[in-house]
């Protein structure tokens, strides 16, 4: 079911696609616009996809089972390592890279790994001090400094 | 009278004089190799590659995505080196874990397993590590030779090239792709799709229309290479093993003991190692062949000439010297259509590619002409990081068994940090960021589905050239589509890719032949 789901998913994206591509001006075949190949490429995903759902229907099982795909899946772990990672990216900027970092790598410790409360936030100092040092120090990379640069 | 080296004798005999023109370079690029800045990231590239090898989870083209914007700011020729340092380098690392804990590192170690674990349970774990350790080596330093011997004469080839030779070749190239992918022809056709779609957000290059970018800015340019394959690599395969629950520990029969095989070891796999090398070669030039395939071709085939084909499985030393040669020499080979005809034969070979394009180097016959000394200080790198790799592999073994006794849950946080740097180095950022974590979340849910990333990345490098030369092609021809169809080399090419996707669903056997490779790669992974 879900590789169906998957398909339909590429069928839509392949209408997408196409529409834009009809939207940016499809040219001729002298000149070629610049939404003829988005329109292409587009047609061909929609083809792709409409053979892989259609013979998923005419084969009635797939090699891969429904049960297979999330078995083994852990929604919390998965799923707070998630939301971290995009509040982290959200919060980049105001945060800045070392707090970021910091509260960043005690949270897939604590949470995620299920260490001790020490042995979550050693690590995490040390991963982000010594990242701070290593990028924004010795590299130079303009990485921001958030909080730190208020206080 | 003037005297000729074998080497120039070589190139004359064969290619005549365009040849001795690279002569002077490939000497001049040997040279730079020497340098002390060059050595190190040699160095750094094929120790990172030992340790990717080593450590499951984050393999080589995660590894090169990640680093790859810390190259931005170390010259070219080192980048260049580092990169193809651990994509190489990861291929001894993973025969170790594959012989010590029966968990390859690396999807071309697989195969490793069957015969390495059993010799190291078997109380021969040294010599089966030193055995790998060499076959890689003689492996690696033929494959690396091949790459001397046949860069010429591609090149020589290709520069005769025109567009429409170049657009049908893609469409070759990616066609066999398609076709050798882990998974069905139809979903490796979407995904190269979707890897094209992709390399058409941004803006038109002739027209200047924004493409998909749905009022970003950022994405004006188009989304890069690096969060796409950190995303789809590095963050999808965190993802991936956060969920995982990976128990390693090297247990007691795993002793290693001493590491040089015995002159009877050296005996029954030299054959072994040959023959590993040549099937490695060839599969590893197809773009798709790779590594894996290439492992388990020479398996195959080495335990059907075998007088003892019941020994396979249960601790031959031919098992792991064979698929660790063959792998070897598929990584190198694999080098040859990216470093000639600027088409990459797998996700690896396309960072590498990226980082070419990202260094303002132009992929393709060009390379060799217009950077030779680049070019061949590359080649002479893979001579040097093989010999570093054989000293990193044998006598100090002990470090890469130590590794292994670290949790790599442990390192997650620091590949996210890493990755997320490096991310957002490329721009300052965090619109990047979040195309990551996009891309990470879909590599994710890829894998779930069993969806192979590489046509998806392949296709994204690819695309865009592939535009360039259709357009190109069409404005020569004014616009006929027949330029495609009456140039021999072109048409050749197209023929041969039709017949790669229409004959396997048509021949009962080539589809059974099929079906049992995906077969088995499903198993694998």
């Amino acid at each position: 079911m879900w590789l169906k789901i998957a398909d339909v998913i590429f069928i839509i994206l392949a209408i997408v696609a196409c529409l834009n591509g009809a939207k940016y001006g499809l040219g001729s075949h002298v000149n070629p616009g610049p939404g003829a190949m988005p329109f292409l490429f587009g047609i061909a995903l929609g083809i792709f996809s409409l053979i892989d759902l259609l013979s998923g229907f005419r084969k009635g099982k797939s090699t891969i089972k429904d049960s297979d795909v999330w078995s083994d899946t852990d929604w919390k772990k998965v799923g707070i390592t998630t939301v971290s990672l995009l509040l982290y990216a959200g919060l980049f900027n105001m945060l800045g890279f070392l707090v970021g970092t910091l509260l960043l790598c005690v949270v897939l410790y604590r949470v995620v790994e299920q260490n001790s409360f020490l042995k979550a936030v050693v690590p995490s100092i040390l991963i982000s001090v010594l990242s701070y040092i290593f990028f924004k120090i010795w590299f130079g990379l303009p990485l921001p400094s958030g909080i730190i640069s208020i206080l | 009278m003037v005297w000729v080296t074998p080497a120039e004798r070589y190139y004359q005999y064969f290619i005549g004089e365009v040849a001795v023109e690279f002569l002077q370079p490939m000497i001049n690029g040997l040279w730079s190799m020497l340098d002390p800045t060059t050595l190190f990231y040699c160095f750094m590239g094929v120790f990172l590659g030992t340790l990717v090898g080593v450590l499951p989870g984050i393999g080589p083209v995660g590894a090169m995505s990640i680093l790859l914007p810390v190259t931005l700011n170390i010259p070219p020729l080192s980048t260049f080196v580092l990169l193809a340092g651990i994509y190489y380098g990861s291929k001894y690392g993973g025969s170790t874990t594959s012989i010590l804990v029966n968990v390859p590192g690396e999807a071309a170690s697989v195969v490793t397993c069957l015969d390495g674990y059993q010799m190291a349970k078997n109380g021969q774990a040294g010599p089966a590590l030193g055995i790998s350790a060499i076959g890689s080596f003689i492996a690696g330093i033929l494959g690396t030779l091949g790459i001397a011997v046949l860069a010429v004469p591609i090149v020589s080839f290709a520069l005769k090239y025109g567009p429409a030779e170049y657009f049908s070749m893609m469409i070759l190239g990616m066609t066999l792709l398609v076709f050798l992918s882990s998974t069905s022809v139809m979903r490796a056709l979407m995904m190269a799709c979707v890897g094209l779609l992709i390399g058409t957000i941004g803006l038109d290059p002739i027209a200047g229309v924004l493409r998909f970018t749905m009022g970003i800015p950022e994405l004006m340019d188009g989304v890069g290479l690096i969060p796409l394959a950190m995303g789809l690599y590095g963050i999808g395969e965190i993802l991936t093993n956060v969920e995982q629950k990976i128990r390693r520990q090297i247990s007691l029969s795993s002793k290693v003991g001493r590491v040089l095989p015995s002159w009877e070891d050296h005996k029954k796999s030299f054959g072994a190692i040959l023959r590993g090398t040549v099937v490695g070669f060839f599969t590893g030039i197809l773009p798709g062949g790779g590594a894996t395939i290439a492992s388990f071709a020479s398996y195959a085939i080495e335990k059907r000439i075998s007088r003892h084909p019941e020994k396979f499985g249960k601790g031959a030393i031919e098992g792991v010297a064979s698929p660790e040669s063959s792998n070897n020499a598929a990584t190198q080979s694999a080098f040859i259509p990216m470093l000639t005809l600027g088409i990459p034969s797998n996700a690896g070979m396309a960072v590498l590619l990226g980082a070419l394009i990202i260094h303002g180097f132009t992929p393709g016959p060009l390379l060799l002409s217009q950077h030779p000394d680049t070019f061949w200080a590359l080649v002479a790198s893979m001579f040097l990081g093989n010999l570093m790799l054989l000293i990193l592999n044998l006598p100090l073994i002990g470090i890469w068994i130590q590794v292994l006794k670290i949790p790599f849950r442990i390192l997650i946080p620091i590949i996210v940090v890493m990755c997320v740097v490096g991310a957002y180095s490329v721009n300052n950022s965090v619109t990047d960021i979040f195309v990551m974590l996009f891309f990470g979340i879909v590599g994710y849910l890829m894998k779930k589905l069993s969806l192979d990333a590489a046509p998806l990345i392949l296709a994204f490098v690819l695309g865009p050239i592939m535009e360039n030369s259709f357009r190109q092609a069409l404005i020569l021809s004014s616009g006929s589509i027949k330029i495609f169809f009456v140039r021999p080399i072109s048409l050749s090419m197209l023929i041969i890719a039709l017949l790669l996707l229409v004959l396997p669903p048509l021949i009962p056997a080539l589809r059974e032949r099929r079906e049992k490779m995906i077969q088995e790669k499903e198993e694998e992974s």
